[in-house]
């Protein structure tokens, strides 16, 4: 297969400015050229893009996805190393390149296309289509100040997109128009994809990656981490970005911990002195009510292989710790305990309890544990609130009951929608459609 | 030199853009008032009524017909200043565009200098049936014009070129030159004829591009006698190295644009 883009260890760097003096007389008064601090916005980056196939670009914020697609678009020029592009490249990064409010849309049309390098008679054989697809017939011939953002939009997208490129780069996925117009969009993308353009988006959005592109390719700050199949690269990114997550929690936590492990421990002394007197007041764990007979005092996630985790895979086995504390002896209590499930809006999806399950009869220790376990957790990709709870068997009151003791994500290959997989199958005429949906990795 | 060979292959490719963008300079340039693009017009009309009615009356010059002595070398200093003046800002203007799209930088300068280019001809029309107003006789030396025109477009892109590029990393440039304009208004022949000067100045006063420009509009127009060929071949000259210099510096300037903008 022809090669449409190369890039040999090309790096661009940045001069990062702490105060940039853009006048003359600075610069020679101070005798400086400013404080500035390099960095490398790519550094070292090599890939073959073939004829034909739709790439994506992925990474965070900041990782130089963007830079690489303006030097591939000849917006910037790499320090070091090469890009060779061939054919006509498009970019729907910038839309409406060239507008003129006072124009008419038929005007700005002809000058937003001439960017492009199309001769007189190019643009005016594409003029009716790019017209047609916009649908502003109507107005097309009203200076583009009187347009909606959403016409303006769909005006400088449309001739975007008729630009019969070799090459077509799209920065993030298109919030263009209404829902109609962006599905038109998303069709017209596919259709020329089909006709043989090569394609380079740029997103962070690893769903579209995995739904339209045939590969993919992941920077981080500026260096290529590793490329391939859309799905493996969606794996690879979606843990990287579960651990940084993790690390981030787990700091976070940690420093609030300390604090009142301290003051707990200071607690317990005092309580062994003065009988209920003084309660464990517990924080750490968010809002919790209840009338404090009992109260939990920790709790962790963890996951198959006993890892302390927030994110899981759909299909993983799961595992929340509880660790509780009673207050009164623990004879005195019927306990009842609960857990529940609810989505980043706080809709319950599911709840149970011991009781409801029929089990009145659990007797507690004074310290001791409560493990709830999920098996094939068969939730789709979000995130999600974890509850638990120790109420009384009638369920009058609870002794500590949290709604959102925890938060956890949940990530997959699945595209399904709503909030739980149903184990399914189709079948046609007999034959069962195999479905990509990978369970445990 | 490879480089601009392949470079000024793709500006011709681009051919249509810088069409759509003299055109649309000119046509944005009065949109929104009553009267439009006939402002082209009216606007060196009304500049001739004010010096001839403030010269004869009010500052007595022994020149015969000063209105139309000056008007005529007006017409082309105007598209001398403003390819200093306007120009320096067109790559700052739009800088959304420089950033995102590709194209050949120099669409830019180009349509900016013919879009000058056009105004100033549009404005030369005026001077035809002024001149039959003014009694200022009609002599073939005018079909010297268009190549005047030439020359100074040469010149003024050349100008254009540095200018904006220039701009783009040091934006007191702006301030600097609308002094310097002025400065060089005094200093050029508009006002007054090169004659008035003594002779030893006068050498120093043709460093100025401008300046054998301006003697040669005047000749060709308001004198009606046949222009110096030497001074033409030394202005061409003049021009072309300038212009060659400047598209230099563009060049080497342009790839750096995205990064400051």
């Amino acid at each position: 297969m022809e090669t449409m883009i190369e890039v040999e260890s090309v790096s661009k760097k940045f001069r990062l400015y702490y105060d940039r003096p853009l006048s003359l007389k600075e610069r020679i008064v101070t005798g400086s050229k400013g404080v500035y601090k390099e960095f490398y916005a790519v550094k070292d980056v090599s890939f073959k893009i073939k004829k034909g196939s739709t790439v994506g670009l992925v990474g965070q914020n900041g990782s130089g996805k963007s830079t690489m697609l303006k030097m591939i678009n000849r917006t910037m020029f790499p320090d070091q190393g090469k890009i060779k592009v061939k054919g006509k490249v498009a970019s729907l990064i910038e839309l409406g390149a060239g507008f003129h409010p006072d124009l008419s849309g038929r005007e700005n049309i002809y000058n937003n296309a001439s960017v492009f390098g199309f001769t007189r008679d190019e643009i005016k054989a594409k003029i009716p289509n790019i017209i047609r697809f916009s649908e502003l017939e109507g107005f097309i011939d009203n200076p583009i100040r009187t347009y909606s953002s959403g016409m303006y939009a769909r005006l400088a997208f449309s001739v975007a997109i008729h630009v019969d490129a070799d090459i077509l780069l799209v920065d993030e996925i298109l919030g263009v128009g209404d829902i109609n117009f962006q599905a038109k969009c998303a069709n017209k993308i596919y259709e020329m994809r089909k006709d043989g353009t090569t394609i380079l988006m740029v997103t962070h959005d690893m769903s579209t990656i995995d739904r339209l592109c045939d590969y993919a390719i992941w920077l981080d700050k500026g260096e290529k981490v590793s490329e391939g199949e859309p799905k493996e690269i969606q794996y690879q990114y979606l843990a990287f970005m579960a651990g940084k997550q993790e690390e981030r929690r787990k700091s976070e936590t940690e420093e609030n911990f300390n604090k009142e492990e301290s003051d707990l421990d200071k607690d317990v002394e005092g309580e062994a002195k003065e009988e209920k007197e003084t309660r464990i007041e517990i924080t750490h764990l968010g809002d919790h009510f209840g009338n404090g007979d009992l109260i939990f005092t920790d709790f962790k996630f963890i996951n198959s292989r006993g890892t302390d985790k927030r994110s899981f895979y759909t299909g993983e086995s799961i595992k929340a710790k509880v660790f509780y504390q009673c207050q009164v002896p623990p004879e005195k209590l019927l306990p009842n305990i609960g857990l529940e499930v609810y989505d980043e809006q706080g809709r319950l999806i599911y709840g149970s309890n011991t009781a409801r399950e029929g089990q009145k009869n659990i007797k507690l220790k004074d310290k001791g544990e409560i493990d709830i376990e999920l098996k094939d957790l068969q939730l789709l990709p979000g995130d999600y609130k974890f509850g638990v709870a120790v109420a009384d068997v009638e369920e009058t009151g609870s002794y500590d009951h949290y709604h959102n003791i925890a938060q956890f994500k949940v990530y997959s290959n699945s595209h399904d929608i709503g909030y739980v997989r149903l184990q399914h199958k189709f079948v046609v005429d007999g034959t069962e459609v195999e479905s990509s949906f990978k369970g445990v990795l | 030199m490879i480089e601009m060979i392949d470079r000024a292959k793709e500006i011709i490719q681009f051919q249509e853009m810088i069409k759509s963008w003299t055109r649309k300079e000119l046509r944005t340039r009065y949109k929104g008032s009553f009267l439009g693009f006939l402002w082209t017009f009216v606007n060196p009309l009304l500049q001739l009524v004010v010096y001839s009615l403030i010269f004869p009356f009010i500052m007595k010059f022994n020149q015969e017909n000063y209105a139309m002595f000056m008007f005529v070398a007006l017409i082309p200093w105007n598209f001398f200043t403003a390819s200093l003046q306007g120009a320096s800002g067109i790559i700052v203007w739009n800088s959304s565009m420089v950033t995102k799209v590709y194209f050949p930088r120099e669409i830019l300068p180009i349509s900016y200098t013919l879009s000058g280019l056009c105004n100033m001809i549009f404005s030369y029309m005026i001077v035809f049936p002024m001149l039959f107003v003014f009694r200022v006789s009609f002599t073939w030396n005018l079909l010297w014009l268009p190549v005047l025109f030439f020359i100074q477009t040469i010149l003024c892109l050349g100008l254009t070129f540095i200018v904006c590029s220039i701009n783009v990393y040091f934006r007191d440039l702006e301030n600097l030159i609308s002094v310097g304009v002025l400065a060089l208004y005094f200093l050029s022949p508009v006002m007054y004829d090169i004659t008035a000067i003594p002779s030893k100045l006068q050498k120093i006063m043709f460093l100025n591009p401008m300046t054998g420009l301006l003697v040669m509009y005047r000749d060709v127009t308001f004198k009606g006698v046949a222009l110096d060929i030497k001074m033409l071949f030394i202005s061409l000259v003049y021009a072309c190295v300038i212009c060659f210099v400047g598209w230099k510096i563009f060049i080497k300037l342009q790839k750096k644009f995205t990064e400051i903008l």
